[in-house]
Parts: C-alpha cells; sequence; structure tokens
C-alpha cells in the first residue's frame, strides 16, 4: 500500500509550495508571487497529502487538467494579471524574484511589469544591487531605473553567455 | 557493467566527494550494490574520508593507488586490476551490520605528475599535441572501464580543473552530477562543465538538448533558506537540468566526514543530513536501476 503523505524539502517544497499559492485563483498573480516566495524562505521541509503533491504535479506540467468543481485551479504563470502598485518597503526582500529569470523565461515585457509593482527608488536599488545588476547608483527617476534594470539583467544575461562560449 | 557516475564540477570545494561518498555509501548500504568508488582527485579527499589518514598511507606504500594503477597498467602490463583495490571501506554498517560492498581505487598526490608522465610516454608516437593527449585520454576511459564488469555501480570522484584523467572521466560516465555551491562564480563553473559534458559550444546549442536527454545534473548543494540561494538557484537551473534535491548547509552533514576506525549505522554517521541523503539517494537510484534492467535485457537477448 502506497503512502498517503510525502516529505518535502529543498527545491521539491519549494515548487509545492508556489504551485499550491498560485492554485488560488483568488490571490493575484504578483501577490501568490510573494507569498510563494515567504513561504519557501521561511518553511524548510513540510509533510504534504500525496494526493495533492501529485495532482499539482500534473497541472504543472499540463498532463492534467481540472473542472470548475475541483479544488484545485492551476493558474499558467504566464497568465497576464494585473499587477498591483502598493509597495512593501518595510519587508521588501530585493531576491522577491531572480530578474534573470523573469527575462530568460517570460521576456523583457514581464521583467518590466515585476519591476513596476516596485515603487520606491531604494527598493530597486536593492534589488539590483543583490542581483549583481549594475545600475546608476545615483538614479533616482523610477522609469529610469526600471530600464536600467532591465538594461543590466539583459547585460548580465550576455555575460553569462559569452563566459560559456 | 557498471553504471558509471562521475561527480565534477571545475570549480573547487563545490564538494564533490562528499556527495561522491554519500551517493557510494546510500548505493552500497540502502541499495545493496556493489560500489566501486575511484578518487581521482590529488587532493584525495575521498580516500582520506573512506579509510583515514593511516589507510591511505599504507595503501601509499604497497602502491595501491590510482596513480599506480595507470602508470603500471598504461602500456597494457598484464595485471589484476582488483590489486589496486581496498574491499569494504568506510565506517558505515549494512543492515547485517558488517561493512558493506564499497571499495575504494585510492587517490594519489602524484596523480598529476602520472599524467604528465604518461603524456611523454605517449609523445614518442605522435608530434601533435592534440592526438598525443586524445590517444592518453582513450587509454585512461579504458583503463577506467575495466572495473565495470565486477561492480553495479563505479563512482568517479573527479578533480577540480580539467586533467586528462577528469575528461577521460566525463567521457566513461553514463551520468554526470555536477555539484554546486549557490553562488555567482559556481553559475558559471556549471555552464562551463555542462558544455563540456554535453560537447556543445555555446549556451544556446546546449539547449537544443531536451533537459530529460542531458548526461548530467546539476546538484544544489550547501543550501541555506535564503532568497539569495534560492535565486541563485533558479538562475543555473535556467539553463541546467536541476536534481529536486537540495542538500541543505547542516553542521551534521559536514562533520560526517571524519573517519572513525569502528562501524556505525548510516544514520547514526549522518545525523539529522540522512533525510537529505536519502532524498538524493531516492532521486539518484531510479537511473541506475533503469540503467541495470536494460543491460540485462540487452545481455539476455
Amino acid at each position: 500500500m502506497g503512502r498517503t503523505t510525502k516529505q518535502l524539502s529543498g527545491g521539491g517544497k519549494d515548487k509545492f509550495l508556489r504551485a499550491l499559492v498560485i492554485s488560488e485563483a483568488a490571490i493575484p498573480a504578483d501577490a501568490a508571487t510573494r507569498l510563494g516566495d515567504a513561504l519557501c524562505t521561511s518553511i524548510a521541509d513540510i509533510r504534504v497529502r500525496r494526493d495533492t503533491w501529485e495532482a499539482l504535479r500534473r497541472a504543472k506540467s499540463g498532463t492534467a487538467t481540472f473542472s470548475a468543481d475541483q479544488e484545485l485551479q492551476i493558474r499558467s504563470p504566464d497568465e497576464k494579471v494585473a499587477v498591483p502598485t502598493a509597495a512593501f518597503n518595510a519587508t521588501f526582500d530585493p531576491f522577491v524574484f531572480s530578474a534573470l529569470a523573469v527575462l530568460t523565461k517570460q521576456g523583457a515585457a514581464a521583467l518590466s511589469a515585476r519591476l513596476a509593482a516596485i515603487t520606491t527608488a531604494e527598493n530597486l536599488h536593492a534589488l539590483a544591487n543583490a542581483q549583481h545588476l549594475s545600475v546608476d547608483a545615483t538614479l533616482i527617476d523610477l522609469a529610469a531605473l526600471r530600464t536600467a534594470i532591465l538594461a543590466a539583467t539583459e547585460a548580465r544575461l550576455a555575460e553569462r553567455r559569452a563566459a560559456a562560449s | 557493467m557498471a553504471f558509471f557516475m562521475a561527480v565534477a564540477n571545475r570549480k573547487g570545494g563545490v564538494g564533490k566527494s562528499t556527495i561522491s561518498v554519500m551517493l557510494a555509501q546510500a548505493f552500497a548500504v540502502w541499495g545493496g550494490k556493489r560500489v566501486l568508488m575511484i578518487d581521482l582527485d590529488s587532493q584525495c579527499n575521498a580516500s582520506l574520508i573512506l579509510i583515514g589518514g593511516q589507510g591511505w598511507r599504507a595503501a601509499r606504500e604497497a602502491d595501491k593507488t590510482i596513480a599506480d594503477f595507470f602508470y603500471d597498467l598504461f602500456d597494457g602490463i598484464p595485471a589484476k586490476t582488483r590489486d589496486y583495490l581496498i574491499p569494504n571501506v568506510g565506517d558505515v554498517a549494512d543492515h547485517t551490520g558488517k561493512a558493506p560492498r564499497l571499495a575504494l581505487l585510492p587517490g594519489s598526490l602524484l596523480l598529476e605528475d602520472i599524467q604528465g608522465e604518461l603524456f611523454v610516454r605517449q609523445a614518442r608516437e605522435s608530434n601533435n599535441p592534440d592526438v598525443v593527449a586524445s590517444r592518453v585520454r582513450g587509454r585512461i576511459e579504458n583503463l577506467l572501464r575495466r572495473y565495470g564488469a565486477s561492480y553495479d555501480l563505479v563512482i568517479l570522484d573527479c578533480p577540480p580543473g580539467l586533467s586528462l584523467a577528469a575528461l577521460a572521466a566525463l567521457k566513461t560516465a553514463d551520468k554526470v552530477i555536477v555539484p554546486f555551491k549557490p553562488d555567482y562564480v559556481s553559475q558559471l563553473a556549471v555552464d562551463r562543465i555542462a558544455l563540456l559534458i554535453e560537447d556543445k559550444g555555446t549556451l544556446d546549442a546546449l539547449a537544443q538538448i531536451p533537459a530529460e536527454q542531458r548526461r548530467y545534473a546539476c546538484l544544489a548543494n550547501g543550501v541555506r533558506a535564503t532568497g539569495k540561494d534560492r535565486t541563485l538557484i533558479e538562475e543555473i537551473g535556467l539553463f541546467h537540468p536541476m536534481l529536486e534535491t537540495q542538500m541543505p548547509q547542516k553542521d551534521s552533514i559536514a562533520n560526517a566526514f571524519d573517519w572513525t576506525p569502528s562501524l556505525k549505522s548510516i544514520e547514526a554517521k549522518y545525523g539529522d543530513g540522512i533525510g537529505d541523503m536519502k532524498r538524493l539517494y531516492d532521486e539518484i537510484a531510479p537511473t541506475v536501476e533503469a540503467a541495470a534492467r536494460l543491460r540485462t535485457t540487452a545481455a539476455n537477448s
């Protein structure tokens, strides 16, 4: 007889938590990402119901669909939703998302949208510094700063490709 | 024929030897496999972990090291490959309380010198350095493969950098585990060894190979529960297949590699790191088992 629960830690735990939060259709995508990040950072390991884990895993890999009456509603990570403008300066996590990962997986527009959700120059600089994105430290104009971060992320990706070739 | 698994990264200090030893002990104890660890790193950490300082000195004095093996057999001198091995190594016991079937071909401080000597010896037959290097690497590869018949799993603990022995190990391996620490330098090191393993020139060319068809998988090691580590792992995973298991930074794991003369259970040795080790084993074991089944089927047909 198979076990009904499963211990998760590390990347598996993170994937599960993010998928679970994203499956809640009522939570905006940006808030779901932040909530997922906070859970991943705070929780070291978890024991989950295997059927839930299987359902999320199948849904993420696109091999299963969920009807409206089922509990889990999986939303595509690429789905476009309104980006909340509220900043949360006091607890800003400069690793709230990877600029490089967003740019590589979803493109420049998606990265711009993610940066638009960060509404203070201080937090934008914090993200740039933490993620080794070289921008002019004197920039305070938000639009210019976001443009500079996008350019710096593109430069970092180009650097990585060049270093590997 | 054994499954050859290399543990490699051009960067040092990422935990190649400790991951090698963990996998060797996991497969020997939990999997009941006949495991051989070949220590190709002239730092000899895997050897020191598995047989201790005195055991390693005795191996050197008895000419039972990887350098002796390469030197003696390079020219095809008849010798028994098993004469270079130390059986039943490590300080963990299997479920019967005995040492598991884990053997070691000990490392040597002289391995790099020996490779130079083999190169010079081979250079008498060709003036082209690329041809010479290729021949030396090919012969080392053949020597490593000679151990395949007697074991279920051969683990190749590779040195940092790209010696001929390291290149031969990468060629020999059915699967390469690439441990890395989540930092920016590791990102570049992983990119480069991945290109080498798959014989590609750029990350874009590498991306043409589906992740599940690649010969390597990356393993985040020494992971802290921080946003920075999570971000860096995600960024490395943009271009590379990543094992779901991540090895956390834990004292119990770091302290597990101090060799002791008496056998203990694997659970006692790895303390609260045992769950992480078991997850790693559970994730990799199916690949080894599947390869074993394929070989059995091929042998029977």
